[in-house]
């Protein structure tokens, strides 16, 4: 058990195949504050995952369910968010998240290809690389509407993010698609509560249900 | 590379693989299993999410098979405590929900995994895991009734040799890693790892069961 194992397993398998595989992730990097907060309970509706080339789209949407809420509460977007189904109060909003693309995809280095071409990876190898580059590739929408189901706020947007991977890095092992991820949804929280605020449609706090 | 090249190195990796003794700190008090003293009276959805995995002090952005493997040993607890009426879908509507946040702090000595790498596991490497398993318990309003942390710590011994220590760890299957099933799904948890999760989720729920919340 441990990631030093896991760690262990990926680099001797790596090592004999002479290639790595970039996993899927939900993670989130820590929050920056909200730039702007709206005074109202907020729920979030299952998140819904349309990327086709997506497997497991079942597990994925339930992961990120609760990290989206985790990451917009901490972040201080409302000042609380509950995960649907539930019952939603009159003034309370909810959030619904969709992504179309949700890609990470990992390819050799070009500076780590000569060498693997001439088999010379093993000295390549000791001063760590780089010896692939991982591209992660996420499009979606944030639309928040009323507990009436009226459309308040709505969003779109799109980010890529590309870096080198070491072979002593961890992101060797599990890849690491968080920062284009996290960009995204804090772009569409930014986005969707300015709008949310700019209308006026900021509601009162609704008794007994505060953070 | 020339086939014996290749049969050492596929030795070594099997070796690698298996030379490894894993145990706990000991840290979850005993759980008597099952819980249930009382008729159950609600049902109960689960939902499971990542907090914060760190290795060496570095965020990982966790596989998605992490933690689906983790969700389905924790459903599988709480179906079997006989504490609810019924286990429901995480997009069904029950009486109380559980929002489990797991998280994992792994610490383990770089270099010394570079030399273990290279020596195909001849140097040892020690590695240390914490695991937390932090539960809210909600009403369907959303309301907290009920906040329960417990953790435990494993520590990891990897070294060629220790493949013959393996069949005497206790409570430990043969084959720590299966190599079929949990790597080659992409990073699913070890036996021992679901083991975990259930101790964890069983403490959690005695926890919750004897401050009377369920």
């Amino acid at each position: 058990m441990g990631r030093l194992r896991l760690a262990l397993a990926c680099a001797l398998l790596s090592t004999s195949s002479g290639c790595s595989v970039a996993l899927l992730g939900a993670s989130f990097e820590p929050p920056r504050a909200a730039p702007v907060s709206v005074s109202r309970v907020a729920w979030l509706a299952p998140v819904q995952v349309t990327d086709a080339q997506i497997a497991d789209r079942n597990d994925l949407e339930r992961t990120l369910a609760p990290l989206i809420a985790t990451y917009t509460q901490d972040a201080k977007y409302f000042p609380r968010v509950n995960l649907l189904p539930g019952h939603p109060a009159d003034g309370d909003v909810v959030l619904h998240f969709e992504f179309d693309q949700y890609q990470l995809q990992r390819q050799p280095h070009p500076a780590a290809l000569p060498f693997f071409l001439f088999g010379l990876y093993g000295p390549y190898w000791a001063f760590g690389g780089p010896v692939d580059r991982d591209v992660a590739m996420l499009s979606g929408g944030l639309r928040i509407e009323d507990s009436a189901g009226n459309a308040l706020a709505d969003s779109r947007g799109h980010f890529e993010d590309t870096h080198d991977v070491s072979v002593y890095s961890m992101d060797h092992e599990f890849g690491n698609s968080m920062k284009a991820r996290t960009d995204l949804v804090r772009a569409l929280l930014d986005d969707a509560v300015g709008q949310l605020a700019r209308t006026g449609a900021t509601g009162a706090p609704t008794p007994g249900s505060g953070a | 590379m020339r086939p014996k090249g290749v049969a050492c190195l596929g030795i070594a990796t099997a070796v690698g693989l298996c030379g490894c003794v894993t145990f706990r700190r000991g840290e979850l008090p005993h759980t008597a299993w099952p819980v249930a003293a009382a008729p159950a009276k609600h049902s109960v959805s689960v939902v499971v999410a990542p907090d914060s995995m760190t290795t060496n002090g570095v965020p990982v952005d966790v596989p998605i098979a992490w933690v689906s493997s983790a969700g389905e040993r924790i459903r599988k607890t709480y179906a079997d405590s006989g504490l609810f009426t019924a286990l429901l879908d995480e997009d069904e509507l029950a009486d109380l929900r559980s929002e489990v946040h797991l998280s994992q702090i792994s610490e383990f000595s770089k270099p010394l995994f570079a030399l273990c790498s290279f020596t195909g596991a001849l140097v040892p490497v020690r590695g240390v895991d914490r695991y937390t398993m932090r539960t809210e318990l909600k009403n369907a309003e959303g309301d907290v009734l009920l906040s329960i942390e417990r953790s435990e710590t494993v520590v990891t011994w990897v070294q060629a040799f220790l493949v013959f220590a393996v069949p005497f760890q206790p409570n430990m299957p043969f084959f720590h890693y299966d190599v079929n099933g949990a790597l080659a799904s992409k990073m699913g948890f070890s036996t021992e790892a679901k083991r975990l999760m259930r101790d964890l989720s069983r403490a959690t729920l005695d926890e919750a069961h004897a401050k009377g919340v369920l």
